[in-house]
């Protein structure tokens, strides 16, 4: 068991296998030896860390993606597909999804970062710019000027 | 902050948004802790914290820019700030390195070994755990710079490593390579018998392998430092190191005990690079020591070969060979001496016998048996020798092979006739598969036919074994003493897998004759019986397919006797019947016969050739009859006839003082009841060896012509050399022709118009179809 | 970690949201992206533009490898170094600079989208269709060199060591409707020029040659009946003798009266320059030509008894037309000179009409019947023989063979010389040729004597350097009186060891 302490000081008490998910949690470990200390996320609040729990113990006892920083890209082709368990975790509001996203990022769970940067990529998938701004409320800071540029740059996309 | 008692003099974690200057004064105190302090421990928080400032730089600038509005292809994230924190870990890291080098300075040996031996465990363990506190600058600013090309960027570890080359190994290795001359002068410690610290040795090994980096792809090992800062100086060491000792060595001791020397000195040095040095030295060790161990005292070795060959000294020959066999051309002489030593051996053997054997008469005919047992006797010592000694190495196998064709087909028995050796062997084979042979155990026979092949094998002209062996079978075979089917069987099939189908066709059908021809025999007289029952002779025949048996028919005519006329007619009339259109040629120079005698008081059985029945039947009529009487009664050719006489007379069944007139001896007395009067005529016995010969040249021409022939059909056109060498390698296998021979064959076709000479040319032939 | 910012923000607006995250992110985001939705995020806001358009090429690299393309740099390897490596490695490098990720990457994109769209659209634009077939046969030729040869000709070491650009270029192919439809009915499609016409038929046809007909089981009965209207046409082009004289070195080639590639540029303006070219005709592969080589004697293939089929004839696929995949390519013992691998054992395919049939049908003094179709209905078959060759390359004559103006002087030619043995045939006859690497094609041109008669091929390589589905082409007598000289199709492929001898004689018919 590990105790994890969260940035707005809340305590998880959690299986050591099940915290092991993030890489982050593993190897420091692995470095330091294990000890009754609690483990501070000074970068993930208790809303996020329970969901982001929930992955974990989801998928615990799963093999874990290699973790060599050199290492030259995931497995070749571009795929969206989700699990139907991790598409339902998924399903959350936008706010919460970034934060899961970040979190993952901070954290090193690689599954779950791939999870909700797919979501987003699927969110964003055959959808006008228009349609994206809306989505996503991103402000529109071309000129005109600007905006007809793009347009020519990304004539190769139109024909289909 | 968690309660550990490590964390109480650490300053507080600055804010996510903190500058570089704050947040890298938090970071180098941490990373300087681990560096130096790490046995004192490191908390949880502290870890966390020093992960999370270091992650929350990277990430810092985004979130600046998204809420301050900067913008425009400002590369921001890890992808920006990454490199400010990547610039202070290598001034920390030149700093701390500085600090050890000073640790360095004015220690020698075994001392600097042990040192560096320390700082490079502490600090190697140390990099680990930074390249993971930093793992978000790796996974982002790191890879995303080497994907674009810039190599000089490297993993936090890596780039520690690299320091290390760069700030502290390169600058004590640089001083008359204090660090590869330390490791170096203790394995000579080793090499003079001493007792060292391997580990100390290997620790400081690896970390050169360690040190070594290939720019393009940094998970592969590039052993560049390794090699140039150890493995080249090691190996010229050792190159010094054994020239010396081998010299010495063998000043003061023989070739043998050298070779043991030698052996040690080998397995040990494998057993170095198997204890501390990386495997990939291996083979520039051993091809190093293998240079001055062997390669330079190579010489001395193969002067002593001959020696130990004629003392037998299987454990030094077979050392002596193991050696020499690691290095390039190094048993090749060994194998020429081997061959002359063999050569000479077989040579010595066959003279022995010679000068035993043919001391009575001028002749130098030895004894079959014994020739081939003296042959064999030196093929089989020195076959041990090649397979206990050299390990059966092709090349030995080879010397031998050349050794034993040569003394086997020239020696002092057979002069300058390469056809003595097979005559004598097919000889040998005729005395083993003769019934009255003692070797009456099946396997015994097998094996004596065995060995046969081993000297066939080297045999040049086996067409001259084939001519002999065919001869010699055919007698067996007509005078049925043939020691078993069996045995005849296995030597041909030996000789079939040995030559091929074709070299054996010939003798298989000889088999298939004899097995018809009883056949026959039973049917006729069934036949007769049915038709004759007045038959009171009896009869069995041979019938052999002309082209298949090397026998001739009388050269002159022969009255065939009154009694044993009607049994000639009935069965020349019933094989006609059988299969007409076939021609019979009675070969009464081969032919016997039993006769029972009514004119004595006592009943004899004379066993008679078809000549001598037909003189004794002229004695059913008359007791006396002149040479003239008896030439016209059998149309015996006057030479052949009188040796048959002579025969009769000297049985005593004649009687005769003048040579011309012979009378029936009536008081002829014997013991035995059945009397044996086939002797061989001398005339026969004599002209064999010659006749043999003679068919064997016939054979040859027809061989190289029909040879000659197939080629040009193939090629069409030819020149001369070409021709005559392709001829060669095609003859080969069943005689060495002469070149003369060829020529002539090669006149010959010309004549017949089977080929022709290109036009304006002298050399070229082409095939006429 | 609460900042300012999160504090001053209004509720409609998550505090990070997708141009807000850490630029990695965006990145890692993009990822996931099909290339098309770039060009949609692209023009919803600076932040978002500047990480989709900068000065580097990163996330089109990303998603160029993992659409996935086969890697560029990969390519090259081909390119730079007449198949052996060290030399070309400075030369690699400084091609390695110009990749350009994005502009391939939209390329293909474009074409997929061309060549993909539905069918019930207005007209296709010539110009356009054949700008897409343009740009897939490039992604063919740029097919990443295989990493293991093939074992034999039809299996390999590792399922999972395919091209990508190849892979790719099939399904695009398969899903499009102008891949298999009749040039009548394409030209129908479009609304186009000759030129372009006759270009995009020959690039159609040289595509269809790659897929080797593999896609075609001929056990479903529309399959059936579309491989039996191929064979037809492929032995009605084969076997017109009208196609075999000097001018097209009596192989599958053809004249043409501009430069093809000139095309496109020609017309946009500068008719000078077209005019001078249009004066010097250029010989180019007859793409067409050859997969009706290709589908002649591939169906005869399919004919021979199972067993026999089994074990001698491939089963290829487009990822045969991989650079270095042929059997024994990536041996270390192949001769860095030898790059076509053209040294060791190939099986060829001939395939000949009895003269008289083949006479009739070229020259019946039937007008109207004259090449007529319906001479190949029924049970017509001309006849099949496999030959198994053994060639070696000959350095010596390879360095003595003289460089032609178009050659690629990074592959200097290469000779060779070896036996070949027919089924039929007890006999052995010789061989001689040479190979050439030209700027879009790989020709191999030899002759075979046997006994006093002599045989010319010429054949062109179906895929890259050393591909494993090897070479197709057409032979005939060696020396040429007049048209109507006997001419028939034949294909070779290198093998990985030599046909049991039972195999060579059980085929004799």
């Amino acid at each position: 068991m590990v105790l994890l302490v969260t940035s707005d000081n809340e305590q998880f008490v959690v299986e050591k296998e099940v915290a092991e998910r993030s890489v982050l949690i593993k190897n420091m470990l692995e470095d330091v030896g294990e000890s009754d200390q609690p483990i501070p996320l000074p970068n993930v609040s208790s809303s996020v860390l329970k969901k982001v729990l929930e992955y974990c113990e989801h998928h615990r006892g799963e093999p874990l993606p290699t973790t060599d920083p050199t290492d030259n890209e995931d497995t070749r082709k571009r795929t969206t597909d989700i699990s139907e368990w991790d598409q339902k975790f998924i399903t959350v509001d936008q706010e919460m999804l970034f934060e899961i996203i970040l979190a993952a990022n901070y954290l090193d769970i690689k599954p779950l970062l791939d999870v909700g940067c797919k979501t987003v990529a699927n969110m964003i998938k055959g959808k006008t710019p228009e349609e994206i701004r809306k989505l996503f409320n991103i402000v529109n800071d071309f000129t005109p000027e600007e905006e007809a540029q793009i347009k020519k740059e990304n004539e190769w996309a139109e024909d289909r | 902050m968690a309660s550990s008692s490590t964390s109480v003099s650490s300053p507080p974690m600055p804010p996510a948004n903190a500058d570089l200057q704050t947040t890298w004064a938090y970071l180098e105190e941490g990373v300087d802790h681990i560096m130096t302090k790490l046995q004192t421990g490191v908390s949880y928080s502290k870890y966390m914290s020093l992960y999370t400032v270091s992650y929350n730089y990277c990430t810092s600038s985004k979130m600046h820019s998204a809420s301050e509005g900067m913008s425009l292809g400002q590369r921001t994230g890890a992808n920006l700030m990454g490199s400010d924190l990547y610039n202070n870990l290598i001034k920390y890291f030149m700093q701390h390195l500085k600090t050890l080098r000073e640790g360095a300075e004015g220690l020698q040996d075994e001392a600097l070994l042990k040192y560096y031996a320390t700082e490079w465990d502490r600090y190697t363990t140390g990099a680990n755990y930074i390249n993971r506190l930093f793992t978000y600058l790796n996974r982002h600013w790191v890879k995303r710079e080497r994907d674009e090309g810039r190599k000089s960027v490297y993993p936090v570890y890596t780039l520690a490593l690299v320091q290390w080359k760069t700030n502290f190994f390169m600058p004590i290795q640089s001083k008359q390579q204090k660090l590869a001359g330390a490791v170096l002068r203790l394995i000579e410690r080793q090499r003079n018998g001493e007792t060292i610290d391997q580990g100390l040795v290997k620790k400081v090994v690896d970390s050169f392998v360690s040190l070594g980096l290939d720019e393009s792809d940094i998970n592969k090992v590039s052993y560049e430092i390794y090699k140039e800062h150890f493995e080249q100086p090691f190996l010229e060491a050792t190159e010094k190191y054994y020239r010396k000792e081998s010299e010495t060595f063998l000043a003061e001791n023989n070739v043998q005990d050298y070779l043991k020397k030698a052996e040690e000195r080998l397995r040990e040095e494998e057993d170095r690079v198997e204890r501390y040095l990386n495997t990939n030295t291996r083979k520039g060790l051993v091809s190093k020591c293998e240079h001055v161990l062997i390669r330079e005292h190579s010489e001395r070795m193969w002067e002593s070969f001959q020696n130990l060959l004629d003392f037998d000294k299987d454990e030094d020959l077979q050392r002596m060979y193991s050696l020499l066999s690691r290095i390039t051309e190094g048993l090749e002489p060994l194998r020429k001496k081997f061959e002359e030593h063999v050569k000479r051996a077989g040579l010595a053997a066959v003279s022995k016998l010679v000068s035993e054997g043919g001391s009575g008469e001028g002749s130098t005919e030895v004894d079959p048996k014994a020739y081939v047992d003296a042959m064999l006797e030196v093929h089989h010592k020195n076959s041990e020798t090649v397979s206990r000694s050299f390990r059966g190495e092709a090349g030995f196998v080879a010397s031998l092979d050349k050794a034993c064709r040569d003394f086997v087909n020239r020696n002092a028995a057979t002069g300058n006739s390469t056809t003595k050796s097979p005559e004598l062997l097919a000889k040998h084979a005729d005395v083993l598969l003769r019934k009255s042979n003692k070797v009456a155990e099946e396997e015994d026979l097998e094996g004596a036919l065995n060995k046969v092949m081993i000297l066939f094998k080297y045999i040049e002209d086996k067409d001259v074994f084939q001519t002999f062996y065919t001869t010699k079978l055919s007698k067996r075979l007509i005078h049925g003493v043939s020691a078993s089917d069996e045995a005849e069987a296995s030597m041909i099939s030996k000789l079939k897998e040995a030559c091929g189908f074709e070299y054996t066709n010939k003798l298989q059908r000889m088999f298939t004759d004899m097995s018809l021809s009883k056949d026959l025999t039973d049917q006729f007289k069934e036949r007769m019986q049915q038709n004759h029952d007045d038959m009171d002779i009896n009869f069995s025949i041979m019938v052999l397919g002309t082209n298949f048996w090397p026998l001739n028919p009388p050269a002159h005519e022969f009255i065939i006797p009154a009694d044993i006329l009607p049994v000639y007619e009935r069965f020349t009339k019933y094989y006609q019947q059988k299969h007409s259109g076939r021609k019979l040629t009675w070969l009464w120079n081969y032919s016997k016969n039993e006769l029972r005698t009514s004119y004595l008081n006592q009943k004899y059985i004379f066993m008679t050739s078809a000549y001598q029945m037909a003189v004794l039947t002229q004695y059913n009529q008359n007791d006396t009859l002149s040479l003239e009487e008896l030439m016209t009664a059998t149309s015996i050719s006057k030479e052949i006839l009188t040796q048959v006489l002579a025969s009769l007379v000297k049985a005593k069944v004649l009687i005769s003082d003048d040579k011309e007139q012979y009378d029936l001896n009536p008081n002829f007395k014997s013991k035995k009841i059945r009397i044996n009067l086939n002797t061989p005529l001398k005339a026969e016995q004599k002209t064999e060896a010659t006749d043999v010969l003679k068919t064997v040249d016939e054979d040859r021409k027809y061989a190289l012509q029909a040879t000659i022939v197939r080629i040009m059909k193939a090629r069409k056109t030819m020149k001369n050399q070409q021709l005559i060498q392709e001829v060669i390698a095609q003859i080969a296998q069943r005689f060495q022709p002469k070149i003369p021979d060829i020529k002539k064959a090669i006149d010959h076709l010309l004549e017949k118009e089977y080929i022709e000479r290109v036009e304006g040319t002298r050399e070229t032939y082409a095939y006429l179809a | 970690m609460g900042s300012s910012t999160a504090v001053a923000s209004s509720s409609r607006t998550p505090y990070f949201s997708l141009a807000s995250v850490p630029q990695e992110l965006t990145e890692h985001i993009l990822k996931f992206c099909h290339p098309r939705d770039f060009a949609s995020l692209s023009e919803t806001c600076t932040t978002l533009r500047n990480i989709v358009y900068n000065e580097d090429d990163y996330i089109w690299r990303m998603a160029f490898l993992m659409y996935p393309f086969d890697d560029m740099r990969l390519s090259l390897d081909v390119e730079a170094v007449g198949g052996s490596a060290a030399k070309g490695s400075e030369l690699k490098d400084k091609m390695k600079t110009k990749l350009n990720w994005r502009k391939e990457l939209q390329r293909r994109v474009f074409a997929e989208g061309v060549l993909r769209r539905p069918s019930e659209d207005a007209k296709l634009d010539g110009r356009k269709l054949l700008k897409a077939i343009e740009i897939l046969n490039d992604a063919v030729d740029s097919a990443a060199p295989a990493a293991s040869s093939f074992i034999s000709a039809s299996s390999r070491p590792d399922d999972t060591d395919i091209s990508y650009n190849l892979a790719w270029a099939e399904d695009t192919l398969l899903h499009s409707k102008v891949f298999e439809a009749p040039p009548a009915s394409v030209m129908e499609m479009i609304d186009s020029d000759p030129i372009v016409e006759e270009k995009l038929e020959r690039l159609r046809s040289r595509l269809r040659c790659y897929l080797s007909l593999a896609h075609e089981t001929g056990i479903a009965r529309d399959s059936e009946e579309r491989l039996r209207r191929l064979r037809i046409a492929a032995r009605c082009f084969v076997y017109d003798l009208g196609h075999y004289c000097d001018q097209t070195r009596w192989g599958p080639y053809k004249l043409l009266s501009r430069p093809s590639n000139q095309v496109l540029s020609a017309a946009s303006g500068d008719g000078k320059y077209a005019n001078e070219v249009n004066k010097e005709p250029v010989l180019v592969v007859n793409w067409e030509h050859v997969e009706h080589v290709r589908n002649v004697v591939y169906m005869n293939l399919r004919e021979l008894p199972g067993y026999w089929r089994s074990s001698v004839v491939p089963t290829f696929d487009i990822q045969a037309t991989r650079p270095w995949s042929a059997p024994g390519y990536l041996s270390e013992t192949r001769n860095p000179r030898d790059w076509a691998g053209v040294e060791g054992v190939w099986r060829r395919v001939v395939c000949f009409m009895d003269y008289r049939d083949l006479f009739s049908f070229n020259y019946t003094s039937m007008q109207e019947m004259r090449l007529h179709p319906t001479y190949f209905d029924g049970d017509f078959s001309e006849a099949t023989r496999v030959v198994e060759a053994q060639f070696v390359f000959d350095e010596e004559a390879s360095l003595a063979t003289e460089l032609e103006e178009d050659d690629d002087p990074s592959y200097p030619p290469v000779a060779f010389s070896g036996l070949a043995r027919g089924v039929h045939l007890t006999r052995q006859s010789h061989v001689r040729g040479t190979i050439r690497k030209k700027k879009d094609y790989i020709r191999w041109s030899f002759i075979t004597t046997h006994d006093r008669s002599q045989w010319a091929a010429e054949g062109v390589q179906v895929g890259g350097v050393g591909s494993a589905m090897g070479v197709a082409g057409i032979w005939t007598v060696a020396v040429h009186e007049e048209e109507g000289d006997p001419a028939g199709p034949f294909w070779m492929w290198k093998a990985d060891q030599s046909l049991p001898e039972n195999m060579l004689v059980l085929h004799d018919s």
